[in-house]
């Protein structure tokens, strides 16, 4: 060990504070990068401007709109050309990452849900059975649009995330760097998606194709952070005058694991029910045709997608909805 | 007391902001009633920190230091001849709470085959181990040594000095009492500047290091010997850093206040022979063991003394945890450290084929550290000394595993710590000082930039609290 002892003048710990004033510049520097250039979450940003132009386009030409949201599931699954040219219904698919958490995702659609309007909810079971803490990218792209209060201070009655937590989480982090640096050293493009795959209605499909395991499992129950975000979510609608209602998202499903899988979702939205109206889709989530999906369990290929998009119209021209007791009686009969 | 979290140095800013403002308010000069106040603000310090970490572990360590305080005074008080007697006594009862917590559901249920269900759920106090060893080391050197029994108050900041209490080092009486007992709060830029660099290495190794790679490990299938040398390497480079990123800034925290700690890692995978990656790795701890159980067994000058090393390693074993796993991974070490005693004398491998022996039994102990069942464990352990468990379908499916982004990240991380533990290397082959060059100015820089940009936003928890 170095002496401590050492005769010294100095008054203030010069090194010491060096070393501060490094952590401070990295974190800055770091800052800086995530909000302003990391290809994760300005993909997302350069999505979300995608898709706020739809939906101001819809508003403009339409009026009421249904605006529809979840994870990563419904950015590939409901496509609003479609539904617009097909059915005249005017529906903004603001589906973004899963990554980015069950609260961003709620907090970044209210903007563009005005009075008269509808509102999905698609979020995927997994996000509404877990902790509800606004995960790192999450919060990364609250700050890249400016809104760093969906996680500071949400509009939902939900624990706040500290500003030194928010603050904290805005580096790029191993995972992000490491991978990065390999792409770049292989050549290999940095993101799977680009803008490319978004048609404006804010709808993708990916030409990635990949051996699809599933389904895609989920807790039990509702988690006490879920329950919450669905209630308030419901009163928020009601007071701005917004019909809302949940919509399931389809999984891959192996035939052998259908079974326990439609038990597990009709426990699921029978949960759901209890706070939301759900959508009537007879799939009740578990599709069995592999086809059908492209790169994960969740992302519909362009034709399953077109099932999907129209079965979603007809539950919506309808307002087709689920009532606990034949949530029940299907229960029953599995 | 947990260093990588901010809710801890939160914590210390604010109990050392009060301090300031009493010292303030009440015009205390240090020199007043022999640093009476400063004595009993550190202490309160100490103790309000370790409430804040947990109010169970609290109340274990006042009855623990308390007990050992008390019962040491009232053997004082017997006959000379006769205090050393007293010890039988004492010292188990110094050692109750670490035995009734750690051990009694595997001695009871484990290995008696009991079925006590209130035991199974019994939690170990946070640093138990750490601060039972300390006490009885106290009593053994106060009696053995015949030294007074300290003020009260010096001996509360000697038992209870925050940076150490929860995961030591396991300072022993004649380092840290007597800086105890010349403690003050005093403004040393030099101290404060030696303990950031020491905070901020210990930082780097945690939050940058150990909590990375954290992440890439998991239960490897027990059929496949790659992944399973994989699963060794994370875990034992995972643990050494955690370890000794919480050690470094243990000490860093003491220097800051102007108390020197042991340094209780020494770059230990720079060790070209069992025996010195002992002399390397949990130093404190192995001194304990070789004071208080090796030499009293008779140590190495007996005929018997492999029997003392290997009953000493299978303690050691014990000690980090109640399972047959740590018995073996202390019965490993304990074998590999006889034959190194009984094969180095006669033959000298050149320092990089030691090295790699050294390494390559270390790490395929840290197997039976991690793995806590023991049929997956001895599974594993065959798994290791098959040949066709290296073939091309376990090849295979090691590459698959890891040819993904998770195989750029855990590639990238296992660069940087190699660039690391050759850095530890060229301190210890140029300098003779551990962690030289990665202590300097320009190189701590890198270092915290590195931390800040890639620490992970999980935090893992430190693994020695857990034993």
């Amino acid at each position: 060990m170095d002496s401590s002892t050492s005769p010294s003048k100095a008054r203030l710990p010069a090194l010491a504070l060096k070393l501060l004033l490094v952590a401070l510049t990295a974190w800055l520097a770091g800052a800086f990068y995530t909000v302003e250039f990391s290809p994760d979450v300005l993909g997302h940003v350069r999505e979300a401007r995608l898709k706020a132009r739809w939906a101001e386009k819809m508003s403009c030409e339409h009026g009421a709109k249904t605006v529809v949201y979840g994870g990563s599931s419904c950015t590939f699954s409901i496509d609003g050309r479609r539904l617009l040219d097909q059915f005249q219904l005017p529906v903004v698919n603001y589906g973004f990452g899963a990554d980015l958490g069950a609260l961003v995702l709620t907090e970044a659609v209210l903007d563009q849900v005005h009075p008269g309007d509808t509102l999905i909810v698609a979020l995927e079971p997994g996000l509404l059975t877990g902790p509800l803490d606004p995960p790192g990218l999450g919060i990364k792209f609250a700050f890249a649009e400016q809104h760093p209060g969906w996680v500071t201070h949400p509009a939902f009655s939900l624990p706040a995330q500290g500003w030194f937590h928010a603050l904290a989480a805005l580096r790029p982090g191993s995972y992000h760097t490491f991978t990065l640096l390999g792409k770049i050293a292989l050549r290999q493009p940095l993101m799977r998606y680009s803008m490319d795959d978004f048609n404006p209605s804010g709808y993708a499909q990916t030409p990635v194709r990949l051996v699809i395991k599933g389904p895609p499992g989920h807790g039990p129950e509702l988690s006490a952070g879920a329950r919450m975000l669905l209630q308030d979510l419901q009163v928020w609608c009601r007071q701005r005058r917004v019909r809302i209602a949940y919509s399931l998202p389809w999984a891959y499903t192996p035939p052998a694991a259908k079974a326990a899988f439609l038990k597990s979702n009709l426990d699921f939205l029978r949960q759901v029910n209890q706070i939301l109206p759900v959508l009537k889709d007879p799939l009740l989530g578990a599709d069995t045709v592999a086809e059908h999906y492209s790169d994960t369990a969740w992302h519909l290929t362009a034709a399953a997608a077109v099932l999907r998009t129209d079965d979603f119209a007809l539950q919506l021209k309808n307002w087709n909805l689920w009532t606990d007791a034949e949530l029940r009686r299907v229960q029953s009969q599995l | 007391m947990n260093f990588a979290e901010a809710r801890f140095w939160g914590l210390l800013l604010a109990g050392l902001g009060i301090i300031a403002l009493l010292r303030f308010l009440l015009r205390y000069r240090s020199t007043a009633n022999n640093g009476r106040f400063d004595k009993l603000a550190l202490s309160g310090l100490g103790l309000g920190l370790l409430l804040c970490t947990s109010p169970a572990t609290f109340l274990i360590f006042l009855v623990v230091a308390i007990g050992s305080y008390v019962g040491l005074q009232w053997v004082l008080q017997q006959a000379e001849g006769r205090q050393k007697h007293y010890l039988y006594v004492l010292i188990p009862l110094q050692l109750l709470p670490l035995l009734y917590y750690k051990y009694a559901n595997f001695a009871v249920n484990g290995v008696l085959g009991l079925d006590v269900s209130t035991l199974r759920n019994l939690v170990i106090p946070v640093g138990v181990s750490f601060y039972s060893f300390q006490k009885v080391a106290f009593v053994v050197d106060t009696l053995v040594f015949r030294q007074p029994l300290p003020h009260w108050l010096d001996y509360m900041n000697f038992a209870g000095f925050f940076p150490q209490i929860v995961a030591g080092p396991i300072e022993r009486r004649g380092d840290l009492l007597p800086q105890m007992e010349q403690f003050r709060f005093r403004w040393s830029p030099a101290n404060l500047n030696e303990g950031a660099t020491w905070i901020a290495l210990g930082l780097f190794f945690k939050l940058c290091l150990a909590n990375n790679l954290a992440a890439y490990f998991d239960g490897a299938p027990a059929d496949n010997a790659w992944m399973i040398w994989m699963n060794n390497l994370v875990f034992g480079l995972r643990i050494y850093y955690d370890f000794a990123g919480y050690s470094l800034v243990a000490v860093g925290l003491g220097l800051c206040l102007g108390v020197r700690l042991t340094l209780n890692f020494r770059s230990p995978y720079c060790a070209t022979s069992s025996m010195e990656f002992w002399r390397r790795w949990h130093i404190t701890l192995s001194q304990w063991f070789r004071d208080y159980l090796y030499i009293p067994l008779g140590g190495g000058r007996v005929r018997w003394w492999a029997f003392n090393l290997a009953l000493v390693f299978v303690v050691s074993g014990i000690w980090h945890g109640a399972g047959w796993n740590f018995l073996i991974w202390g019965a490993l070490h304990g074998v590999a450290l006889i034959i190194n005693r009984l094969l180095g004398r006669r033959f000298r491998l050149p320092a990089f084929p030691a090295w790699g022996l050294t390494m390559l039994t270390c790490f395929c102990a840290w197997l039976c550290f991690y793995e806590t069942q023991t049929v997956t464990l001895i599974l594993k352990m065959k798994t290791l000394f098959t040949p066709a468990a290296y073939g091309p379908a376990a090849w295979q499916a090691f590459q698959a595993k890891y040819n993904d982004a998770g195989g750029f990240v855990l590639g990238g991380l296992l660069a940087l710590t190699g660039v690391v533990l050759a850095l530890e290397w060229l301190s210890i082959a140029r300098r003779d000082t551990p962690y030289y060059f990665l202590r300097r100015p320009v190189m701590l820089g890198l270092l915290i930039a590195l931390t800040v940009i890639l620490a992970p936003e999980k935090d893992n928890g430190f693994i020695y609290f857990a034993f």
